[in-house]
């Protein structure tokens, strides 16, 4: 009976930990990779662990790379949270970027603190009503949310693109950039000679305030609902339409929140094609995360060390950097395919009972 | 069960192979910094390698420079123009490089935040035309590379080649209006007037350097104003420009890389840049300590920029031939300087004529 | 001799013990009736029994040989057929294609359709089915479809036939039909367990009874002969239990709900036809009909979920519209007829699904007052004797009769005038029922006005003041519920009888 008990309790911790799991398999099968391709795995993981912790500037590094992972994953867990899939963060954060700087460039010399808070703002409504216009047409015409980000995401990025090619550009300069904006609207640093902003703490403090929405307020309550059955909500009387364009909102909101912490925090201006695809990077730290709020600090964290430790490891040992995509596909399969996992384990088991 | 140990085993024997596939360029820089060795590092544009342009080019230079000078080098393949300053930080913060390259114009900013970091680090960026005290900037000169394509051009228009006709007219088709460009546009002309005074340089600007159709356009009208040689410096435009040349029976210089083979029969000449002669030259000054910072202009002198025929099936009449080779070595040896400002042209074709 | 014996079979799931060494044996020709309150297991020990989940311990004897089932298909080969309660039939194949998929016969390489049907039809004529081998299943009434399933299992050879809560959904007709042939098959020697909770049908089709309770089994292998519905009840449940309970209201008041000529046409076709009542003060009013005869859509409008074509409906003389939000503050209570979908939001916890559809009330300004949540919801666990380890467990983890609790408990604590209540017993076991039925009289009594939809005869007749039947869109029927004999009220719900022209006062 004990020894029944014991399984069972593994089971039960297996499945909680499902993510830890996925994320441990991930490495193993990351580093199997490393080693057909004909580098030393351990070499490779060593190296990617101290570029990400050993010494201040590396968990800087780790940090600084932390933090649009954040915010991605957070904007797609709030969408996933009333079941909506939003894979228009990508073009959200551009608008953002854009709503951002468009009030860092005002000729107005105002404090930083306002500055920085209006800029943000701005980044907000951008990247907000940019997908709410998604929830809205997913709740009026009934158009698939999924599509309709994707297509908007090509017009943000070509819009963005235009902006800084035409009137934003900066004068008598051959990039596609805007000039630097005044150093009043940079975020200010946490830490100097680095890059790391407030930005980060900015990230974690939206991830406790969406917790906060999601566990105590009534809109929380009904996006849950919302998200797990839509006939039960609409028997109680929820406004499903109205919960579905407000998380939109909200999802998108933060999205903007990321290319705006970007522009003021990272670059200074506004760069076209300045995303190496953050918005997607976010389904794969949702996906560690559980969809938690919370628990995406420290799966963004964790990508983002993977990250920074991956800088260090294409520099030194020419592994390239699109190991860290490949070990982002491996989460997410495993994170998605939960039966896999457990089959995984299942196997290693049987052999081992099978000598034993 | 068995079943599904294979799918796992398949799938994974896929990743590994899609892995191997793109990560298989090697790089062979890891070993120790042996005692003595020039050691570089070197940060590609977001581009990556495998662009067949840019990072390609500067990785050929490095790569030459590995074998001929024996220095050692490491690279790194930013995803994003962000990361640009933290790379900077990383090469710059293990003091073993004598010298740090910047792949591209947009590394400017980056790298300059990094010199002024670390003032004993040597920083070189490509492509860049500020003179800065901080780092050497490696620009090349326009007006040298398509002064000799000029030269074809404006001795062609009056020979018996097969598609000149009897007008006396060529022309130029930019990409976008920009400073840099422009003096490519006077050099062309220098070189046409130096040795065809009264030949008249039609110019277009498309507006886009990614738009082939548009170039097209552009380049038919001028064709039919009687235009027979047409130099382009409109980047990808230059294939339409080349299928335009091939419609109407007349010729177009390419720009860049050599490009004669995309249409040999109609392209007689490329006025090229040897971006990777920018990089090997730069190491080569770091060894023989001749390197420093400001802006660093090459030509044709140091063999960076220059006219080639390899490739193109067009054959030029010896008379044209002979004069190419003599002003190119004019050019070399100092005793002729092409003309790069628009207002100064007419008196500098004045001063300067080709006697044959 | 035993067709099945099953020795010392435990099933644990992550929360429940599902099964506690339990043993079960069939005899070869037997009819016997696996008898069990919902969540007492006997799904479970039948699923077993099928190959769809393995026990932890346990074994099983199949024909004397002792077997190991990983999955369905070895339980067919064994000759063990199963009808589930949801059927598993393709509604636009043919009755053939239904009956004969994973084991069709073939010529060559391919499906050999002419012999399937005639095939087929055989056994149709042989057991007396009104059905055509080459009906699309979508044309059947559930009854046809239940016969369907059956033939499924017969022609896979079945000498062992389970029928999970078969005659749930069937009118009393159809369940004369059933009995008359699992009696049949029984004759032709095929062994046969029923899982139930009706007393009344297991004693009049069973020879044997096993009750199961909390995964335990309490008695195995009585003779049907002898025993009465209580004390199969009592075994069941565990203490006495009153059955059949029926008080009739004492003081009908002023009309509370008026429905007015609810019409509502889709695809061309009436759903609902001119639907007028009046609901009053202190009456429970039944509707009995068959399933998918207008009741979802009826309650669909009566509720906001649906607009009709053409509907007025006032609650005390006041027009009532919008959406559903809207009829749940003017008090208009809901009780859905599929609680997992519409009642209850089974991924949430018992204590967000306590409040569901009124957490307007517990919030102030958007913030949720959380003390006030778990004060107010862990009263009504006490009050309505939910059984749930505590608040914050998932709904899903809770027995049929739990989670119906819950949806009661938190319509009936918001003291609403007029309930809308649809299928409140379904699927939920004898105890729960007893208290449900008690707790629906009671809010009667202190005056609410109650609308009964359901498919249960015995529910309706036993609680109604007065009763309509409904049929096709129509109400064919309206009356005092004893002025309907069973047999009446089957030809009335099928349609067979014409319009009644029994009049309520």
């Amino acid at each position: 009976m004990s020894e029944k008990k014991a399984k069972l309790t593994a089971k039960i911790i297996i499945e909680k930990y499902m993510s830890v799991v996925a994320l441990i398999l991930a490495l193993i099968l990351g580093g199997i990779i490393i080693f057909v391709c004909g580098y030393n795995p351990f070499e490779a993981y060593a190296s990617i662990f101290e570029g990400a912790f050993i010494g201040k500037t590396a968990i800087c590094q780790t940090l600084i790379q932390a933090t649009p992972l954040i915010f991605a994953g957070l904007a797609y867990v709030v969408a996933k949270r009333v079941n909506l899939i939003n894979l228009g963060i990508e073009g959200q954060l551009y608008m953002g970027a854009l709503g951002a700087s468009l009030v860092a460039l005002m000729p107005v010399s105002l404090p930083t603190p306002v500055l920085i808070v209006s800029a943000l703002i701005s980044a907000m409504l951008f990247g907000g009503l940019y997908a709410g216009l998604v929830g809205a047409m997913k709740v009026k015409f009934g158009s698939n949310e999924v599509i309709a980000t994707m297509m908007l995401n090509t017009i943000a990025q070509n819009f963005i693109s235009y902006m800084v090619n035409y009137p934003l550009k900066e004068e008598g300069k051959t990039l596609a950039q805007t000039r630097l904006f005044d150093e009043t609207a940079w975020l200010p640093k946490l830490v100097n000679g680095t890059q790391l902003t407030i930005g980060i703490l900015a990230a974690a403090a939206v991830c406790i305030g969406v917790k906060l929405i999601f566990d105590r307020t009534r809109l929380g309550y009904e996006s849950r609902c919302v998200g797990l059955s839509i006939p039960a909500s609409e028997t109680a009387g929820i406004k499903i339409g109205k919960v579905m364009i407000i998380a939109m909102l909200i999802s998108g909101a933060i999205s903007g929140l990321l290319g705006g912490t970007h522009v003021l925090g990272s670059d200074h201006r506004l760069i076209a094609d300045f995303s190496s695809g953050y918005g997607f990077d976010g389904i794969a730290v949702a996906a560690l995360a559980g969809d938690s709020p919370i628990a995406v600090i420290l799966s963004g964290i964790i990508f983002g060390a993977l990250r920074a430790g991956c800088m260090v490891l294409n520099r030194t040992t020419g592994i390239p950097t699109e190991f860290i995509d490949v070990i982002q596909a491996c989460i997410i399969l495993l994170v998605a395919a939960p039966l896999l996992v457990k089959d995984i384990l299942r196997i290693g088991k049987r052999r081992g009972g099978r000598k034993a | 069960m068995k079943k599904k140990k294979v799918t796992a085993l398949f799938l994974a024997v896929c990743v590994a192979a899609s892995m191997a596939g793109c990560g298989g360029s090697d790089n062979s820089s890891t070993s120790e910094n042996s005692d003595g060795a020039v050691k570089v590092g070197i940060i590609f544009g977001t581009g990556g390698l495998g662009d067949k342009n840019f990072n390609d080019m500067a990785y050929e230079g490095i790569t030459r420079a590995e074998e001929e000078l024996g220095i050692e080098f490491d690279y790194v393949e930013p995803e994003s123009v962000s990361d640009f300053v933290s790379y900077g930080r990383q090469f710059a913060e293990t003091g073993e490089y004598d010298l740090l390259i910047g792949v591209g114009q947009d590394m400017e900013e980056a790298m300059v935040e990094t010199a002024k970091e670390f003032p004993d680090q040597k920083i070189s960026v490509i492509d860049s035309s500020s003179d800065l005290e901080e780092i050497s900037s490696i620009q090349t000169e326009w007006s040298e590379q398509t002064f000799l394509a000029g030269v074809i051009a404006g001795l062609g228009t009056l020979s018996d080649m097969k598609y000149a006709n009897d007008a006396n007219v060529i022309g130029v088709i930019l990409g976008q209006d920009q400073p840099g460009l422009r003096e490519g546009l006077v050099g062309f002309s220098a070189g046409a007037k130096y040795v065809n005074p009264d030949v008249e340089v039609l110019e277009g600007v498309v507006g886009d350097f990614g738009d082939p159709g548009r170039a097209k356009e552009v380049a038919l009208s001028m064709y039919n104003k009687d235009v027979d040689f047409i130099q382009c410096i409109a980047g990808a435009g230059g294939l339409g420009i080349f299928s335009a040349a091939k419609e109407t029976g007349a010729y177009a210089f390419g720009v860049g890389t050599n490009q004669n083979s995309e249409e040999p029969d109609y392209i007689p000449a490329s006025s090229i840049r040897d971006v990777s002669s920018m990089v090997y030259n730069e190491v080569q000054k770091v060894i023989d300590g001749t390197w420093e910072t400001g802006l660093h202009i090459s030509g044709i002198k140091e063999g960076a920029v220059d006219c080639v025929t390899e490739g193109s099936n067009v054959v030029l009449p010896d008379e044209i031939q002979t004069a190419v080779d003599e002003i190119r070595q004019q050019l070399k040896s100092g005793e002729l300087t092409p003309c790069s400002n628009a207002d100064e042209l007419e008196q500098w074709t004045a001063e300067n004529q080709y006697q044959s | 001799m035993y067709a099945v014996e099953m020795k010392n079979i435990t099933k644990q799931y992550p929360l429940v013990l599902a099964l506690d060494h339990v043993d079960f044996a069939l005899k070869k020709g037997e009819i016997h009736s696996l008898l069990g309150e919902n969540g007492a297991g006997k799904s479970t020990l039948m699923k077993v029994l099928y190959g769809i989940c393995r026990p932890d311990e346990g074994t099983i004897i199949v024909n004397g040989k002792q077997v190991d089932l990983k999955k369905p298909k070895q339980a067919i080969d064994l000759g063990i057929g199963m009808v589930h309660q949801h059927f598993m039939l393709t509604p636009v194949m043919s009755v053939t294609e239904n009956i004969v998929v994973g084991c069709e016969p073939v010529r060559g390489v391919i499906f050999d359709k002419a012999s399937a049907q005639r095939q087929v039809q055989e056994m149709i004529d042989r057991y007396g089915f009104q059905i055509q081998a080459d009906q699309k299943v979508k044309e059947l009434s559930v009854g046809e479809q239940q016969k369907v399933e059956i033939l499924k299992a017969i022609y896979r050879n079945a000498k062992i036939l389970i029928l999970d809560e078969p005659t749930a959904v069937l009118t009393p007709q159809e369940v004369e039909e059933l009995f008359r042939i699992l009696r049949e098959l029984k004759k032709a020697g095929t062994s046969i367990t029923i899982i139930t909770h009706k007393l009344k049908e297991t004693l009049e089709v069973a020879d044997t009874v096993s009750v199961l309770r909390d995964g335990r089994m309490i008695q195995s292998d009585i003779s049907t002969k002898g025993v009465t519905t209580e004390e199969l009840a009592q075994m069941m449940v565990g203490r006495e239990v009153e059955l059949g309970i029926c008080r009739k209201t004492q003081s009908v008041g002023k009309v509370r709900l008026n429905v007015k000529e609810i019409t509502l046409r889709e695809k061309e076709k009436t759903v609902l036809d001119k639907i007028s009542f009046q609901l009053k003060e202190g009456e429970i009013l039944g509707i009995a009909g068959i399933e998918g005869n207008g009741q979802t859509e009826l309650i669909e409008c009566l509720t906001g979920i649906r607009k009709a074509d053409v509907s007025l409906i006032e609650k005390d003389g006041e027009k009532l519209e919008g959406a559903p939000g809207d009829f749940i503050s003017r008090k208009v209570g809901h009780i859905p007829e599929d609680r997992m979908t519409r009642g209850l939001v089974l991924e949430l916890s018992v204590r967000d699904n306590l409040i569901l559809g009124y957490q307007k009330l517990f919030q102030k300004n958007g913030v949720m007052n959380r003390r006030r949540i778990r004060e107010f919801t862990e009263n009504l666990l006490k009050e309505y004797g939910i059984k749930a380890p505590n608040i914050s467990v998932k709904c899903s983890s809770l027995s049929g009769g739990n989670q119906q609790k819950i949806v009661i408990a938190r319509v009936f604590s918001e003291d609403p005038d007029v309930l809308i209540v649809a299928q409140p017993t379904r699927g939920v076991d004898i105890g729960a029922i007893e208290y449900i039925h008690e707790r629906l009289l009671k809010l009667r009594d202190e005056g609410k006005a109650i609308l009964l939809i359901s498919a249960d005869l015995d529910e309706v007749k036993n609680l109604s003041d007065r009763l309509m039947v409904m049929y096709d869109g129509r109400i064919v029927a309206e009356g005092l519920p004893e002025q309907f004999d069973d047999m009446h009220l089957g030809l009335l719900m099928t349609g067979a009888a014409g319009r009644e022209g029994l009049q309520y006062e």
